[in-house]
């Protein structure tokens, strides 16, 4: 069944008005029905549409490759399906205009081809693409995302035009088209659900947005593992790599947010909502603080959906190089990029001497204390006389208090006894890992009067040869305090150093070699990053590297193929039998001087002719022999025996010796 | 791993025919689309393609509950033949009367096939088609999957589509089966189906009506046998041969030996000398020649090659009973099977008939089949033994029916690609290779 007149001209243009390329598909569209008024047909078989279809596969491949290394792979994605029907269209124009109005499988699907050509033809099935690329027209304009109701109009009509030829005769056309109107206000009732369903559920839940397991930090809540009995366990996961220039410094926290707001385990952020980060005149990236930045540093983070929290250090004054589509930051230093790929590299410039520099000023919030645990850390802060001393040396009063008598420890054996997790950790264990020491050390800094916030992130101290980066795993992520002192904020970080030491000997023992396979994926995945900044060259490359690929792999098939058809291999017979006959030299040689075979007449019958003839004096009779021999070869189905089989080869060549010497003794 | 192959094959195979029967041309183009636009409209904010997925779905589901309305009634009534031969096509006509009050327009018949999806056991016995797989192909299973569906007997059929039918009104509309390989289809249905107002989904109702069809193994055409050895002494003579009940000819009367059957006194000499005699016949002698068949696949054996195997029985069968013999074609299945033929005691029909049920057997040593023909050597004139393989057991019966003087003609179905073991040139054993069985015999 072939597709409506106009409809899939009516499609292009369609796809066309919406990408803003009407003119040149107006032209497409035009070339395409033209096939409805003119009659010329092209005899195009297998072979010419797998010509065609390889053509435009090669241009697919080049264009995802492009889109691939210059945007984001959402955006990447949604580019190509743009541009989709470009690429098809000389398929679909060449079935228009084709004797069979049909496109043979195999010519689009290389399975299909390899097996047809086992088979010596195609896969006799045929396929009308008109139908799939008036979809894809469709799709396409839908890609293109021109938020008007003209494409959902669109859309409806061409849809409507593709399935009032085709519906059944027993339906009556009144039930035909409110069946279909009915389905047309369903949808567009659906769609408008849909879309504010998203919006709703992107500003309720955020989770759901920054979804998975991988995203580490949530600026709005931090669950910790406090309270919780047992080992802690975390992997070996490499979330980070974090690449500094030769003698520039290393940050040895990367934070990713912070909050001001505990209760029961939970850390939160209140009035935490993100602001739009401007970027730079140059367009090159986004400050996130003032001052100075004398030193900077490469991260290679991953982007789950496009979107996350960068970590930086706490001097960072501005991130550059990622290929997000936003920077927001909140109030309590949390920065986030949205529309970034799933892997990206970020370059941060930061002064190293500077403290966190992007948090806003503390407010009454920054000194509260949760009613379970007011009471207990008042007293501790009392008893360690913090609020009596000056900021400045009530810090490391602080440290000292948890590098005397606290140890950090991933295992937490006893509970309950009407006691919160902290307190017990402070009266009882003094045992606990970072989010313990973290948590405890703003709520005793608060106690003393002290601005503090929770902040998670990671310790970067893992550096590897081979990638010449610090890795930063799972298991490095981090918790601390942040202190306002002497109208700044500081990273307080009290948990014992063991830890680092503690975390490192519970790595699992096959992590070298998922390192290895972290590592491969992620020099594949900068590849896409360093192409665009060296300029398109290292692009040209690539894409000359794929194309010798190809090439060299076509090369390879032809050899392959050639060897199998000159029968080398011993043993292994050629396709048709006796193509290999050494007559056909013969046959050439005699054609020269006019007495070649006709079509019709088989090599028996062609033998005796040239014997009755004269003119090919050479051995009338051995002529006749070897023609005989050589039907044999080509139609015994028990084929020439061996000796018979020599006797041609040689009977041949010594009938082109005579010949030959006959021909130079003429005069 | 092939539990998960199948497994996956089988959710695939059930969606094919789903989108099959279920969804008419432009339903399908309607569904793929609803797919590609619900992967691109994910996210509302980058593309439109989500209001493309609302518009499809509410369009597919409209047309599914528009399809549930249709409830015809219906009576089928097949004309099927008995019989059929493994790929060619049988056609038959099926009457269809309107039972309802309404007059029932675009209506399509098609006959509803038994489902040929195998089992995971059949699965895992099937053997892969001969030549290079691509990896994928190797890890999917795909190829395998395919072949054992397509050797189903009930392979595929045509349907049509009915005239207009008023209340009460019939017709008659021709139907093809098209069966790849010998067995017997049972058919239970015929399903009459119609697009929904949309276009979009197919309703269809099944028609109960049974019937079946014997699917005959292929044939190859094959010269006339000439197996030397003479004629045989057959006891039970024409009789057993032609008909039931004494019409021996007379020969002549002596004295009762102990071991005489008492069917042979006669009495009427008994009555008049007191002794008892017994009447004795002329001998009779025929041309008896055995045909047996290996069904001796062994694991992972091909199927091609048991199939082809058959054929070639099948065709000797149908060559040497028109010669004016007998013919015994044994074979070992649940039990060592043993049919004669020939000279009025069933014909080729009947011997096809049961080749068309025959199946490999697994689970006995080769030397049932051996011994089966053993104890008959006596009897045949000839014996034409069709092997699917070759080894020590198969070697060792050749040998032994030769020691026993038995003329043999022995044929080995043999797949070129599977690199099994060949006898030697001086054992006397014709090779023919599966895709040029033809060939092979032709040149007997």
């Amino acid at each position: 069944m072939k597709t409506p007149p106009l409809l899939l001209g009516a499609a292009l243009l369609f796809w066309g008005f919406e990408a803003g390329l009407l003119p040149l598909v107006a032209a497409l569209g035009v070339a395409l029905e033209a096939s409805r008024f003119v009659r010329w047909r092209w005899d195009a078989g297998l072979k010419e549409f797998s010509r065609i279809s390889d053509v435009c596969a090669v241009l697919l491949a080049a264009l995802t490759v492009y889109l691939y290394v210059t945007r984001p792979a959402q955006a990447a994605f949604i580019n190509l399906v743009r541009l989709v029907p470009l690429l098809v269209f000389p398929v679909v124009l060449a079935q228009a205009f084709s004797v069979r109005g049909a496109v043979d499988a195999a010519a689009l699907f290389a399975t299909l081809r390899r097996r047809g050509a086992a088979a010596g033809a195609g896969s006799g099935t045929f396929l009308d693409v008109s139908r799939p690329f008036l979809a894809l027209c469709v799709l396409a304009a839908a890609a293109v995302n021109v938020r008007t109701p003209v494409f959902y109009a669109g859309m409806f009509l061409l849809f409507s035009w593709l399935l009032w030829p085709l519906r059944p005769r027993y339906a009556r056309s009144y039930v035909w088209v409110l069946l279909l109107a009915l389905a047309g206000l369903l949808g567009y009732a659906g769609q408008a659900g849909l879309h504010n369903l998203q919006i709703l559920l992107e500003a309720r839940l955020p989770m759901l947005v920054f979804g998975s397991g991988e995203m580490p930090s949530d600026p709005y809540l931090s669950h910790t593992a406090i309270g919780q009995l047992g080992v802690i366990k975390q992997s070996g996961d490499i979330m980070l790599r974090v690449q500094r220039p030769a003698g520039g410094q290393t940050p040895r926290l990367l934070r990713e947010a912070s909050y001001d707001s505990y209760r029961s385990g939970e850390w939160r952020a209140r009035e935490a909502a993100f602001s739009w980060v401007p970027p730079s005149a140059a367009g090159e990236g986004w400050a996130v603080s003032g001052g100075k930045s004398p030193e900077k540093f490469l991260i290679y983070a991953r982007f789950p959906k496009g979107k996350g929290l960068l970590a930086l250090p706490a001097g960072a004054r501005a991130v550059s190089r990622l290929p997000a589509a936003e920077v927001s930051l909140n109030r309590l230093g949390a920065v986030r990029a949205d529309g970034a790929p799933g892997r990206a590299v970020y370059e941060v410039a930061w002064d190293p001497s500077s403290g966190p520099s992007r948090d806003s000023p503390p407010g009454p919030g920054d000194l509260a204390l949760p009613a379970e645990e007011a009471a207990l850390v008042r007293r501790i802060a009392g008893e360690l006389g913090l609020g009596r001393l000056p900021p400045g040396k009530a810090l490391p009063a602080l440290g000292n208090y948890f590098s005397r008598d606290f140890q950090y420890s991933l295992y937490q054996a006893e509970g309950g006894g009407g006691v919160s997790p902290v307190a017990r950790f402070l009266t009882r264990t003094r045992r606990g890992h970072c989010e313990f020491f973290g948590t405890a050390s703003v709520l005793l800094l608060r106690a003393a009067g002290i601005p503090a916030r929770y902040a998670v992130g990671y310790s970067v101290q893992e550096y590897s040869r081979l990638q010449k980066a610090f890795l930063v795993r799972q298991r490095h992520s981090h918790a601390w305090a942040l202190a306002y002192v002497d109208g700044a904020w500081r990273d307080v970080d009290n948990t014992p150093a063991s830890w680092f030491e503690e975390e490192a000997s519970r790595a699992a023992a096959m992590e070298p070699l998922g390192d290895i396979w972290s590592w491969l994926v992620y020099k594949f995945s900068t590849l896409r990053f360093e192409l665009p900044a060296s300029g398109g060259r290292r692009a040209a490359w690539l894409l000359a590297a794929l194309a010798a690929f190809f090439v060299l792999k076509g090369a390879y098939r032809i050899f392959k193929s050639g060897l199998s058809g000159r029968g080398i291999a011993p043993g292994a017979a050629p396709e048709v039998q006796g193509l290999d006959s050494e007559l056909y030299a013969v046959e050439k040689a005699l054609a020269g001087a006019g007495l070649g075979r006709r079509s019709w007449e088989p090599m028996r019958a062609w033998a005796r002719r040239v014997g009755e003839s004269g003119a090919g004096s050479t051995g009338a009779a051995e002529l006749e022999r070897l023609a005989a021999l050589h039907s044999r070869l080509r139609f015994d189905p028990a084929g020439l025996p061996a000796p018979e089989r020599e006797a041609l080869r040689a009977g041949a060549r010594d009938w082109l010796l005579k010949r030959r010497a006959e021909k130079r003794s003429q005069p | 791993m092939d539990n998960i192959r199948c497994f996956a094959l089988r959710t695939a195979h059930t969606l094919r025919h789903w989108l099959r029967s279920r969804w008419t041309s432009p339903g399908r183009l309607a569904l793929g689309a609803l797919a590609a636009a619900a992967v691109l409209g994910m996210d509302t904010h980058s593309s439109m393609a989500y209001q493309a997925f609302t518009f499809l779905l509410a369009a597919v589901l409209i047309s599914l509950v528009a399809a549930r309305g249709f409830r015809p009634r219906l009576e089928a009534v097949r004309a099927l033949p008995r019989f059929g031969t493994a790929g060619e096509p049988i056609p038959y006509r099926v009457r269809v009367r309107n039972l309802g009050a309404a007059v029932l327009r675009d209506i399509s018949l098609a006959e509803r096939l038994p489902d040929p999806a195998p089992t995971y056991k059949e699965f895992r016995l099937a053997d892969a088609p001969a030549g290079r797989l691509h990896w994928l192909d190797r890890l999917a299973g795909w190829s395998r999957w395919r072949r054992f569906v397509e050797r189903r007997p009930a392979g595929g059929s045509e349907g049509a589509v009915l005239p207009d039918l008023p209340p009460g009104g019939s017709a008659e509309v021709s139907l093809q089966l098209l069966p790849p390989r010998r067995g017997v289809i049972r058919l239970e249905a015929v399903s009459a189906s119609r697009p929904d107002p949309l276009g979009l989904a197919t309703a269809e109702r099944l028609v109960a009506t049974r019937a079946s069809v014997i699917v005959l193994p292929r044939r190859y055409p094959v010269s006339r046998l000439s197996l030397p050895g003479g004629r045989k002494y057959q006891q039970g003579g024409v009789a057993l041969a032609s008909s039931v009940g004494e019409s021996m000819e007379f020969s002549t009367l002596r004295d009762y030996k102990p071991g005489d059957p008492p069917r042979r006194i006669h009495w009427k000499s008994f009555a008049r000398t007191g002794r008892l005699i017994v009447k004795e016949n002329h001998d009779e002698y025929f041309v008896r020649h055995a045909l047996v068949l290996d069904t001796f696949t062994g694991p992972g054996a091909s199927e091609a090659v048991f199939e082809e195997a058959v054929s070639v029985t099948a065709s000797f069968a149908c060559t040497v009973l028109t010669q004016e013999s007998l013919l015994d074609l044994l074979f070992v299945g649940a039990e060592a099977y043993h049919f004669t033929a020939g000279r009025g005691l069933g014909g080729a029909g009947r011997m096809l008939e049961i080749l068309a049920a025959v199946q490999p057997c697994n689970d006995k040593p080769f030397e049932e089949l051996s011994r089966s023909v053993a104890m008959r050597y006596r009897l045949v004139s000839g014996c034409i033994l069709v092997l699917v393989a070759w080894d020590d057991a198969r070697r060792a019966l050749t040998r032994q029916l030769r020691a026993l003087g038995v003329p043999l003609q022995t044929f080995l179905v043999r797949d070129p690609a599977s690199g099994s073991a060949l006898p030697g040139s001086g054992e006397g054993v014709r090779v023919l290779e599966t895709g040029r069985i033809a060939e092979g015999l032709a040149n007997i």
